[in-house]
């Protein structure tokens, strides 16, 4: 018997409102985007096209490098430290019987604060005279760190806020991953005479190689474009320490009204976002098989 | 399926790209279209809508000022029977969304302005120049002459001066009393201001500090940079009126870096302070361990949050340096938009708003600085404000350019480096110059 192929038009007719509203919201703007950063907007009402002069400019842009490692190193920091801490919370949180559910809202609140609420907090509490964390060294005979005002290590305070804010989050998708373990894994490992750091490292991570993906690209989708913290902390100093680039993409689009200069290093932003998602998928593109 | 997505993109990119084509221009965009455009006082180019719509734009100053404001839009409105819209945007995003109202083509009538944004909205010929609206008041005679260098661009007024502040010394009397170090006088200079420092530093074992001075970003570079460049002799561009570079990193102006670079080195000013804002120096004056600080007198309220600090509290003009006593002054002003079909009325709008009888309510509101030399003291308890009134014209500011905002953001960027250590006074303000040149005039 010959198959015949369904024939479905009407599938077409059900995907066209959202491909409508993709083309004008998403692929429309982009696009028009490429435009402008061809061109030369003075006061947005004169636009001369202007070709690759913006990316030339971009590319010997000192700053915009520096701006382009800061994205990059905060990224991988927050990748690194929530994957990390997130799973020390969460393997904690699975072995506590009771009283779980208070840990994990004392955990979860950073998660529900505005971000400009856990910047102008976390001001506060790096500042460098009467901020509480230098207030403890000094208790502790411990010499002060000017966290926000030492180009040096500005950039991994700032790191930090983001990893804090959201670690509480990330443990409980590692609480879901963890419980939806079978039991019979870590039954076989212990037979198998596994210890606690074997049983981790052979049967827990693999099995949880996909919330570490989808923790590994929710968490690069926050970083990468990363402006709230920068903004508010240090404005992108001391001496460009802490730029990230969508903060100097921001400076320059909506501050100065450079518009085309803006559009040609937004399009670097989505380079970088890409070879994540790129590094993301061979990384983790093996299946999982209970 | 695929083909009528890929298709879909196509049509949009088509349409994107078509959109962008009629955007382009022909021809360069003029100097200034606004210089083309007819006084407002015309019959053809101005329509009074007695009866119609009038439509203004505000930044907000707090809760118990921005009534006073409000009343007095009101009043005006009522007095020309006008439906008032009274649109309070916040600092944060007002140049945004003045520029999207002016190219969606629902720009207000009369605008809150400032020279941040001011060669922006003139360069899309957004703005009405003033200077024969102005000259044919007759209270013209009584405003302050230095406001108008910031509502001014190219040789021509684009706003009224309202109100504005000045960078003032405060200074606290118990430390000073405390490690033996004299009272500042309107005739001191910097030696006498770093000698102050040192004895404060030295008797206190590098404890207290001479000076709090945050350099955050540009806006703190008002209060701890601007003042002691002009001081040295320094000027921001090589000719204010037909200018072709910036000369900040004139030899006037690295020796005014090197000086402040000093006093960081011999801890007269914290290296903790550099990445501080405004108001976290304030805070750090307020903990009762420095001399010295600058600042403008309506933030009086706020040391006086410290009334330990504040009962010792004592204020004098800037110092001296040896081109002379200047200090940093920011006046916002009313501009009357080039759209705007009732010009007249907007024009009527500005003289009420800049009226002696109504600056002074504001101005006692809002602690700031009159901008006419008929408006009495707003704040007589201020032990800062008579100061102010008394040096307004020595007050100045980085005159309006274009990309102002990416200019002093790359030079406090470049303070700091030098502050910190990164690099030299003349490698700060090498770099600032060239940029700033560059953003200026392309060159």
């Amino acid at each position: 018997m010959r198959y015949k192929r369904p024939k479905i038009p009407s599938g077409y007719l059900f995907v066209l409102p959202t491909l409508i509203l993709f083309c004008v919201f998403l692929y429309g703007p982009v696009c028009f985007a490429f435009f402008v950063s061809l061109s030369s907007i003075q006061t947005l009402q004169h636009w001369n096209f202007v070709g690759l002069r913006n990316f030339e400019e971009m590319i010997s842009d000192a700053v915009f490098w520096v701006s382009l490692r800061n994205t990059i190193v905060l990224a991988a920091i927050n990748i690194v430290g929530i994957l990390t801490i997130s799973l020390f919370i969460a393997l904690g949180f699975n072995r506590i019987l009771r009283g779980r559910g208070v840990f994990q809202t004392v955990y979860y609140v950073p998660a529900v604060a505005s971000i400009v609420v856990a910047a102008i907090l976390w001001s506060w509490i790096y500042f460098p005279q009467y901020g509480i964390l230098n207030i403890v060294f000094g208790a502790l005979r411990l010499p002060t760190i000017d966290w926000l005002g030492d180009p040096s290590i500005a950039l991994y305070s700032l790191a930090w806020v983001s990893v804090w804010k959201d670690m509480g989050l990330f443990s409980i998708v590692y609480l879901a991953g963890l419980q939806a373990i079978p039991e019979p894994f870590y039954d076989a490992a212990k037979i198998d005479g596994a210890n606690s750091w074997q049983t981790l490292r052979s049967v827990t991570l693999p099995l949880l190689k996909p919330t570490i993906m989808f923790i590994v690209v929710m968490v690069a989708s926050w970083a990468i474009p990363e402006i709230a913290l920068p903004y508010q902390m240090t404005h992108g100093g001391p001496v460009y320490s802490t730029t990230t680039l969508m903060l100097y993409i921001f400076l320059h689009g909506f501050q100065a009204w450079r518009l085309g200069y803006a559009s040609a290093m937004s399009f670097a932003l989505v380079a970088i976002a890409l070879i994540f998602a790129y590094i993301q998928w061979r990384v983790f593109k093996t299946e999982i098989l209970y | 399926m695929k083909y009528v997505a890929g298709g879909a993109v196509v049509v949009a990119a088509a349409a994107g790209g078509a959109y962008y084509l009629t955007q382009l221009s022909p021809t360069p965009p003029p100097a200034t279209t606004a210089a083309t455009t007819a006084p407002a006082t015309t019959a053809a180019a101005t329509t009074s809508a007695a009866g119609g719509k009038f439509y203004a734009t505000w930044c907000p100053f707090g809760p118990s000022v921005d009534p006073v404001f409000k009343n007095m839009a009101d009043e005006f409105a009522a007095k020309n029977s006008l439906t008032l819209t009274w649109d309070v945007i916040d600092w944060a995003d007002y140049d945004k969304r003045l520029l999207t109202m002016f190219m969606g083509g629902e720009a207000p009538d009369a605008l809150y302005d400032y020279s941040e944004i001011m060669p922006m909205m003139v360069e899309g010929g957004y703005l009405e120049p003033l200077d024969d609206l102005f000259t044919a008041w007759e209270d013209s005679k009584h405003f302050f002459k230095a406001p108008f260098k910031q509502s001014s661009y190219k040789g021509k007024i684009y706003g009224i001066p309202i109100l504005g502040g000045e960078v003032l010394l405060y200074y606290n009397k118990a430390v000073l009393d405390k490690y033996g170090a004299s009272y500042p006088t309107p005739d001191w200079t910097w030696d006498d201001f770093k000698a102050a420092c040192v004895k404060v530093k030295s008797g206190s074992g590098g404890k207290a500090e001479g000076f709090v001075a945050p350099f955050a970003d540009w806006p703190e570079l008002n209060y701890t940079w601007w003042p002691f460049f002009w001081q040295a002799g320094g000027q921001f561009l090589d000719d204010e009126a037909n200018p072709t570079k910036c000369t900040v990193n004139s030899p006037e102006g690295v020796e005014a870096l090197q000086w402040l670079r000093d006093l960081v080195d011999t801890n007269i000013i914290f290296k903790s302070d550099i990445a501080l804002g405004r108001d976290q120096g304030i805070e750090v004056f307020k903990k009762g361990a420095a001399a010295f600080l600058t600042e403008q007198p309506w933030k009086e309220v706020m040391i006086a949050e410290a009334p330990e600090v504040y009962s010792n509290l004592g204020v004098q003009p800037m110092i001296s340096g040896k081109a002379g006593r200047y200090t940093f002054g920011a006046f916002d002003y009313l501009s009357l938009s080039s759209i705007s079909k009732i010009k007249d009325l907007a024009w009527k709008y500005i003289q009420y708003f800049s009226s002696a009888d109504n600056m002074l309510l504001y101005e006692k509101a809002s602690m700031s600085l009159p901008t006419r030399d008929d408006v009495p003291n707003p704040a007589p308890d201020s032990m800062g404000m008579t100061l102010a009134m008394k040096y307004i014209e020595t007050a100045k500011k980085v005159p309006p350019v274009k990309n102002g905002s990416l200019i002093l953001s790359r030079m406090a960027k470049d303070i700091q480096g030098c502050l910190l250590g990164q690099m030299s006074a003349k490698q700060a303000l090498d770099d600032a110059a060239n940029y700033g040149t560059k953003q200026m005039f392309g060159t």
